[in-house]
C-alpha cells in the first residue's frame, strides 16, 4: 500500500544511547529509526507553545548546571554543617530521561553547590534501582556518577535494610541507607511517567513511596490501594516526622515533550509540588490529549528502560497503551477500587500490533501480547525475554522475527497493512515514525490544543487547587 | 508462573561464601552449608522455583541456569475447593478474590486464598505450590502477608529473605485523612472496595 503524503518531512533522529545493562539484550544492531522510510516530527510542530528544551541529549552540561545553579540560588542550606552528612537521593528514572546526561549534570551541580556554599564534603550519591542487584552499578559506571560524586556513591534496591517511618497511616519502611545521614535531598523529575497510576494529583512526593521505599511499601502502594489513594502513601511518608526533620530541600528537573526546560527547588515541599503539577499540566497536556486521538498505530518498542517506560517525543509508550481515558480529569469517576481492573480496561484500541526491539526485562508486560499481536525483532531479544523472571512464558504469545525489519513487515501483517509506525526510542523534541503517522498526529493536533487550552488545562488546575498563575514560576 | 522450567547449579570453585544467594532466595532452596569461613551454597532444586534472584545476587560467576529434564509444574489446585471459605478468607484480608496479587505469576486473591486453605501457612508453601514470590518479589509481599495473617493468623516465613511486618490496605484508613486529603478520594475508594469485596464472586 502506498500512502501519498504532501509535505516533507525531516530524516529521523538520533536517538540516546542505550545504557549497555545485564538486564537488557546487548545493543541493537539496528534502530527502529532504521527502518526503511522513517522520518522525524518535531513536537514543537504539533504544538509550537510546548516549553523548548534547554538541553538534549548530546548537548554539554553547562545549560543543566547553570539552571541548577540558578535555581539552588533561593535555597536555604544553612542548616547543613561542614561537619555533618548529606545523602541527595537519586530515582533512576531520571537517567531515562532524553539519554539521562541531564540528570547527571543536575545531581552533580547539587552536590557542587552543597559543598561550596556549606563547607560540607560528605555529600554522598544515593543511586536508587527498582529492582536488579547490579543495576545501580550500570548507572554509576555509565553517567560517571562516582567520579561526579568525588568517590562517595552507593547503589540501593528495595530488598536492602528498611527503616521504620511512623506516619499518619502506621508505620511504613523506607530504605535505612538513603535516610542514613543528617540531611537528605530529595531530587526528582516532572517526567509525567504513569499517569493512570498517580492521575497527577500528587506527582512531588511519589519517589518516598517507591524509590525510596521497601519492598512492602512499594508493594502497598500498587496492590493495596486504589487509583487516587496510592498517593497517599508517598504523602505520608513525605510528611513524617522524620522525613520532615531530615529534608534539606527538595529540586525537580523540569521537562516538556521537547527536551529538559530547567531545575526547581525549594526548602519547601507542598510549594515545589504546586509549581511542578502545575508545570507538568501544561506541559504535557497535549502530547497526552494527542495521544488519546491514536487509533492506528504500530509502536516500535526500542529503549533503555522497561517497554512501559521508554519515550517518544516525550511521551511513554504506557501513555499510549493506557490511552483510552483522561487520566488527569478528576471529575471523571472511576468504577472501582482496584487500580490493576482500572488501568487495565482503559487500553489502547488504536494500537494494531507492537514490535519489540530493545528493552530491559523485569517488569511484567504479559499484558502486551494478551492484547496486541507482538513481534520480538530477533533471536537475541527472544532469548532476553526468555529470561525474563516477571513475564514468563511471554514467548507464547509473541513471534520472533529474524530481525526488525523482518519484525516491521510482520507487525503490519497483523495489522492489516498500517502503515502508521512510532519508535519509542528515548526520544525528547521529535518523534521517529512513518510519513502517514505524522500525517495522522498533525491532523489531530489543533483540536488537542484547542481542547487542552480552552476547556482541560483550566479544569485540571482547578481540580487540583492550582493557580494558573503559578504556570509562569519555575520555568526556564 | 505455571510451569518451572530452569533449576540452578552451584560452581563450587567461584563461590566466595558471601552469603547473598542465601538471603534472596524466596524459598530456601539455597542455603549456605558448612561453617561460616568456609560455607558454600548448596541448591535443593526440589524447593526451587526459579526466580534467578540467587543469580541477580552472584558477582562471582558461582550459580547458573539449567534447563530441567522435566518442568515442574505450579498450578492452583481447584479440587474441592470452598468458594464462601475463600470469599471469607479475601474480605479478611481487606481484598476481593479476583485482584491480581502476584503479576509475575498472575496469580490472584482467590489462588492464594484458596492454597492456604488446602494447608500452604507459610510464604515459601505458597511459591513452591502456586508459584507466587518467583518473579519481582515486591509486588505481592504485602498482600501476601495480609492473606497468611487472614488465614492463619501469623504471617510466617522460614527463608532468610528479609521482610518487615507492613500491611497497610485502603480499608485502614482513617476516613477522617478525607479532610486532610481530598484528592486522594480515600471514601469513595473506600466504598468500592467495600462493594468489590461483598460482591465479586469467586471465579477460580
Amino acid at each position: 500500500m502506498t500512502t501519498f503524503v504532501d509535505r516533507t518531512f525531516n530524516p529521523p533522529v538520533d536517538p540516546p544511547d542505550i545504557v549497555p545493562s545485564e538486564y537488557g539484550p546487548a545493543v541493537r544492531p539496528v534502530r527502529g529509526k532504521d527502518v526503511p522510510g522513517m522520518v522525524s516530527l518535531p513536537v514543537r510542530e504539533l504544538f509550537p507553545d510546548i516549553p523548548p528544551a534547554i538541553f538534549r541529549h548530546g548537548d554539554d552540561g553547562t545549560a543543566m548546571r547553570r539552571a541548577t545553579l540558578d535555581a539552588l540560588a533561593g535555597v536555604d542550606m544553612s542548616m547543613i554543617k561542614p561537619n555533618q552528612r548529606v545523602n541527595v537521593i537519586c530515582s533512576e528514572h531520571g537517567f531515562g530521561m532524553d539519554g539521562g546526561f541531564g540528570y547527571a549534570e543536575m545531581l552533580q551541580a547539587i552536590r557542587d553547590e552543597i559543598v561550596e556554599r556549606t563547607g560540607c564534603l560528605n555529600v554522598k550519591l544515593m543511586v536508587i534501582a527498582w529492582h536488579g542487584r547490579k543495576e545501580p552499578q550500570e548507572l554509576i559506571d555509565f553517567f560517571g556518577l562516582d567520579e561526579r560524586y568525588h568517590g562517595k556513591v552507593a547503589g540501593v534496591n528495595p530488598l536492602d535494610q528498611g527503616i521504620k517511618i511512623d506516619t499518619v497511616i502506621g508505620p511504613l519502611y523506607g530504605m535505612r541507607a538513603i535516610y542514613s545521614a543528617d540531611w537528605i535531598i530529595h531530587t526528582h523529575y516532572d517526567d509525567p511517567r504513569e499517569v493512570y497510576a498517580h492521575r497527577g494529583i500528587d506527582r512531588i512526593t511519589k519517589p518516598f513511596g517507591m524509590s525510596y521505599a521497601r519492598m512492602e511499601t512499594r508493594s502497598i502502594f500498587h496492590m493495596e490501594m486504589g487509583p487516587r489513594t496510592g498517593n497517599l502513601i508517598g504523602r505520608a511518608v513525605a510528611d513524617s516526622e522524620f522525613v520532615r526533620s531530615k529534608l534539606a530541600f527538595s529540586a525537580v528537573m523540569t521537562s516538556s515533550p521537547d527536551g529538559l526546560t530547567g531545575v526547581d527547588a525549594d526548602n519547601d515541599l507542598d510549594l515545589l509540588g504546586a509549581r511542578t503539577t502545575a508545570g507538568m499540566l501544561r506541559s504535557y497536556g497535549k502530547m497526552l490529549a494527542l495521544f488519546r486521538t491514536i487509533d492506528d498505530v504500530i509502536p516500535i518498542i526500542d529503549g533503555a528502560k522497561w517497554p512501559y517506560y521508554i519515550h517518544a517525543g516525550g511521551m511513554i509508550f504506557g501513555q499510549l497503551f493506557f490511552n483510552g481515558r483522561d487520566w488527569w480529569d478528576l471529575d471523571e469517576p472511576d468504577d472501582t477500587a482496584d487500580i490493576e481492573h482500572l488501568v487495565g480496561g482503559n487500553v489502547s484500541l488504536g494500537i494494531k500490533s507492537v514490535v519489540l526491539n530493545h528493552a530491559l526485562i523485569g517488569l511484567t508486560v504479559l499484558a502486551l501480547p494478551m492484547v496486541y499481536p507482538l513481534i520480538i525483532a530477533d533471536r537475541e531479544m527472544a532469548d532476553t525475554m526468555a529470561r525474563d523472571f516477571a513475564n514468563p512464558g511471554i514467548l507464547d504469545y509473541a513471534e520472533v522475527a529474524e530481525n526488525l525489519f523482518q519484525a516491521v513487515e510482520l507487525a503490519r501483517e497483523r495489522a492489516d497493512g498500517s502503515e502508521n509506525l512510532m519508535c519509542f526510542d528515548g526520544t525528547y523534541g521529535a518523534i521517529n515514525l512513518s510519513p502517514s503517522m505524522a500525517e495522522q498526529l498533525l491532523a489531530n493536533a489543533p483540536e488537542c490544543s484547542r481542547l487542552v487550552d480552552e476547556e482541560l488545562l483550566p479544569k485540571y488546575l482547578k481540580q487540583r487547587g492550582l493557580d494558573p498563575l503559578m504556570l509562569g514560576i519555575g520555568s526556564a | 508462573m505455571e510451569t518451572i522450567e530452569l533449576g540452578i547449579e552451584v560452581v563450587d570453585e567461584n563461590c566466595t561464601g558471601c552469603y547473598r544467594c542465601e538471603r534472596v532466595c524466596p524459598t530456601e532452596a539455597i542455603v549456605m552449608v558448612g561453617p561460616k569461613t568456609e560455607a558454600l551454597a548448596v541448591v535443593d532444586n526440589d524447593k526451587c522455583i526459579g526466580c534467578l534472584r540467587c543469580i541477580d545476587s552472584c558477582d562471582d560467576d558461582a550459580l547458573l541456569t539449567f534447563k530441567r529434564e522435566e518442568p515442574v509444574d505450579v498450578t492452583v489446585d481447584t479440587t474441592d475447593i470452598d468458594e464462601d471459605a475463600i470469599k471469607n478468607l479475601c474480605q479478611a484480608a481487606g481484598t476481593s478474590p479476583t485482584h491480581l496479587v502476584c503479576p509475575c505469576s498472575n496469580r490472584t486473591a482467590q489462588d492464594i486464598a484458596a492454597t492456604i486453605l488446602q494447608g500452604a501457612h507459610t510464604y515459601e508453601e505458597l511459591s513452591l505450590r502456586i508459584g507466587v514470590q518467583s518473579g519481582c518479589l515486591l509486588y505481592c509481599s504485602t498482600p501476601l502477608r495480609r492473606l497468611l495473617l487472614a488465614g492463619t493468623g501469623d504471617a510466617r516465613t522460614t527463608s532468610k529473605l528479609r521482610r518487615y511486618d507492613s500491611d497497610q490496605s485502603l480499608m485502614n484508613i482513617a476516613p477522617e485523612l478525607e479532610d486532610k486529603y481530598p484528592l486522594f478520594g480515600i471514601r469513595t475508594e473506600q466504598e468500592w472496595r467495600q462493594k468489590e469485596m461483598a460482591e465479586v464472586e469467586v471465579d477460580l
